[in-house]
């Protein structure tokens, strides 16, 4: 045990071989995830009502937010105009003639889940509406809402980057610090010990571990700061990140072990996190795609990773197609990447026939 | 009872493709010696090297170190072998003594003793006071001083040491041979690489001449030089000798090189008896501006074995 804490002493010492490329690779998800969340993707989803000092439209207002789509910067945020410009993405107009309530909604060229959603959300706030006008005869709603409230898109793009920040951390650096040994010939060092190179690599596994987390966490809080939203376990969320951070850091080591060379490695472990990243339910989940991206996309480690955290920020909704096999297909992918990694280090450090 | 061999290396062969890096090579070395692996650049110093430690591996042979098999016992030697290669491989960003933490975690055997060895092989290396800088600060010889610290922090009964001055100014040098000349005398086996001839006379027990991946002599280095039956003679003259094969012809020697065209070296057998005859016949045709005779160095004894100078 002491042996392992030093070498894992050791291993957080590099960290002054390269500060900046572990800055980058710690902070570089939660720095997007800001810019993104915040500048790019405009989390506010516009719906301006016409007429809004109707008493009508006061209630619309009212009936929208009953219904679980909350009125605000997070999600639906009222703009209260007199005049409908034909520029707008989304138009509710409610008309009032001779007594009959018209509520009229506009849509631009649009489409996504959102969009859908807010539609079914509209509908059932009118219905409420219309009941209220019913009176002692109005119809019984019965919701089944998937969600019992909606909640900002950011969300599910932080959470689905959550991934992205451990993967490319546990890559990104491994690789590059793995690659520097080549070049700075401290590889020998290595070479030449005693020591079993399995306890080397669980330190650098390890190590590797808990900088992914540390990027994760960062990410996590910077998620939760912006929406207001956290998961319902902090910890089942970092426990379903494990094997996608050993396989992270197994596919860096193994770039650092091959290339030999530092920068080959970095783009490895940026491309390869960023492809996950995208194919992985990157932006959305993979049934919501076509068939065949679907069947991609679940290749991939990040989409059964971000299907079990899902419930964790979702009220509890399972979205796993088949939760056994995702495990299972997760549990395999952590064991080939060991293996790879224990051939690779292998091949490029013990063996002799070079 | 006979002293144990520390390496033995016996009828190595190593082949990189068609090229034969190492060519049937055999030597022992004793424990508590210095031995030298001398040759020019490419001659297989370092492959030789690279075979005993198990780096690569034999194509023929056997090669044991302090009786293990290198290929089946390779953990058993890795306990007992330290190596400071030619390109000092610190960690260049941390500290003097984070180095050593580094090289303790992978090599020692016993854990709790190793603060007061690092104390005391950096005090030795004279390294104490700078031990909390980082290594880029250093300069070269420091760097090969700390380098020879962290070898020897497991305690290893042999020490390979690659070029050991390469690089190193004058002072750092000689503080560098004080180490391990003061380190053999605690019973530490060493192995250098060098094809510095000062650095293979000085510190040098024995020493074996590579040259071509074949050993082509083994001896002390006192004996190598004995052996040489010439003396060295450097002539200038002016003007130059043109043929001087058949101005010196009744004399024996031989290996003429004509470094300049009024500079002359060759080996001469008995030339401290006969000088005044020698002068005589340069000086019927030539003005003899200097002439220095001289017993073999290793260089000679390098030229006198492969017909070529050693620093090609």
């Amino acid at each position: 045990m002491r042996r392992f804490s030093l070498l894992l002493r050791n291993e957080f010492k590099s960290f002054l071989t390269a500060p900046v490329v572990h800055l980058i690779a710690i902070l570089q998800p939660t720095l997007m995830y800001i810019l993104m969340s915040v500048i790019m993707v405009v989390p506010t989803f516009e719906m301006r009502i016409v007429n809004p000092s109707s008493s009508l439209g006061a209630r619309f207002i009212a009936a929208v937010d009953e219904v679980g789509s909350p009125i605000g910067p997070d999600y639906i945020e009222p703009i209260l105009v007199d005049d409908p410009s034909p520029g707008f993405r989304q138009v509710v107009e409610i008309i009032e003639t001779d007594g009959n309530s018209t509520a009229l909604q506009t849509y631009g060229y649009i489409d996504s889940n959102l969009v859908k959603n807010l539609r079914n959300r509209l509908t059932a706030a009118l219905l409420v509406l219309w009941n209220i006008d019913l009176g002692d005869q109005g119809i019984t709603i019965h919701e089944h809402p998937w969600l019992p409230n909606d909640i900002p898109y950011t969300v599910y793009f932080g959470m689905a980057m959550i991934p992205l920040a451990a993967y490319l951390a546990a890559a990104m650096i491994g690789g590059y610090l793995m690659a520097q040994e080549f070049e700075n010939g401290t590889i020998l060092i290595y070479r030449l010990c005693p020591t079993s190179y399995p306890l080397i690599l669980a330190a650098k596994l390890t190590r590797l571990m808990i900088i992914a987390f540390t990027g994760a966490v960062i990410l996590y809080l910077f998620l939760g700061l912006i929406t207001g939203i956290w998961s319902s376990s902090f910890i089942a969320v970092f426990v379903i990140l494990i094997p996608l951070i050993l396989i992270a850091s197994c596919i860096g080591l193994a770039a650092g072990l091959i290339t030999h060379s530092s920068l080959p490695s970095f783009l490895i472990a940026l491309a390869s996190a960023f492809a996950f990243w995208l194919i992985g339910s990157g932006f959305g989940l993979a049934a919501g795609f076509s068939t065949i991206f679907e069947k991609i996309s679940r290749l991939i480690p990040n989409t059964p990773i971000i299907e079990m955290m899902f419930p964790y920020f979702y009220y509890g909704r399972q979205v796993a197609a088949h939760p056994l096999a995702a495990n299972l297909q997760l549990i395999g992918y952590t064991l080939f990447s060991l293996i790879m990694l224990v051939f690779v280090y292998q091949k490029r450090v013990l063996s002799k026939d070079r | 009872m006979a002293q144990q061999n520390a390496i033995v290396v016996k009828s190595v062969t190593r082949k990189f493709g068609g090229l034969v890096a190492v060519d049937d090579l055999s030597f022992t070395v004793e424990q508590g010696e210095i031995f030298g692996l001398l040759g020019p650049n490419g001659a297989g110093k370092t492959t030789v090297i690279n075979l005993v430690l198990g780096l690569l591996k034999a194509h023929q042979g056997e090669i044991r170190v302090l009786g293990y098999d290198i290929n089946s016992q390779t953990r058993q030697v890795y306990h007992q072998v330290g190596y400071v290669p030619q390109e000092t491989n610190l960690y260049q960003d941390l500290s003097a003594i984070d180095n050593l933490w580094h090289h303790a975690a992978l090599y020692c055997h016993d854990l709790n003793n190793v603060k007061g060895h690092m104390e005391e092989l950096l005090n030795f290396t004279n390294l104490w006071q700078r031990r909390n800088d980082p290594v880029k600060t250093f300069s070269g010889g420091m760097k090969r001083r700390l380098a020879l610290a962290r070898a020897l922090l497991h305690d290893p009964e042999v020490i390979f040491f690659d070029e050991p001055t390469l690089g190193v100014d004058v002072q750092g040098r000689f503080a560098l041979w004080e180490h391990i000349q003061q380190q053999r005398k605690e019973g530490k086996t060493f192995v250098i690489s060098t094809n510095n001839m000062v650095e293979a006379d000085t510190l040098c027990n024995r020493l074996v001449i590579i040259d071509r991946g074949q050993a082509i002599a083994l001896d002390t280095p006192k004996n190598l030089k004995a052996d040489m039956q010439y003396d060295v003679v450097s002539i200038h003259t002016s003007p130059p000798i043109v043929e001087p094969d058949t101005l010196l012809s009744p004399y024996q020697v031989q290996n003429i090189t004509q470094f300049e065209p009024d500079c002359l070296r060759f080996e001469m057998e008995n030339a401290d008896t006969r000088t005044a005859e020698l002068i005589n016949t340069i000086t019927k045709e030539h003005q003899l501006d200097s002439i220095l005779i001289a017993r073999p160095s290793l260089d000679d004894v390098f030229l006198f074995h492969t017909g070529r100078a050693l620093r090609e």
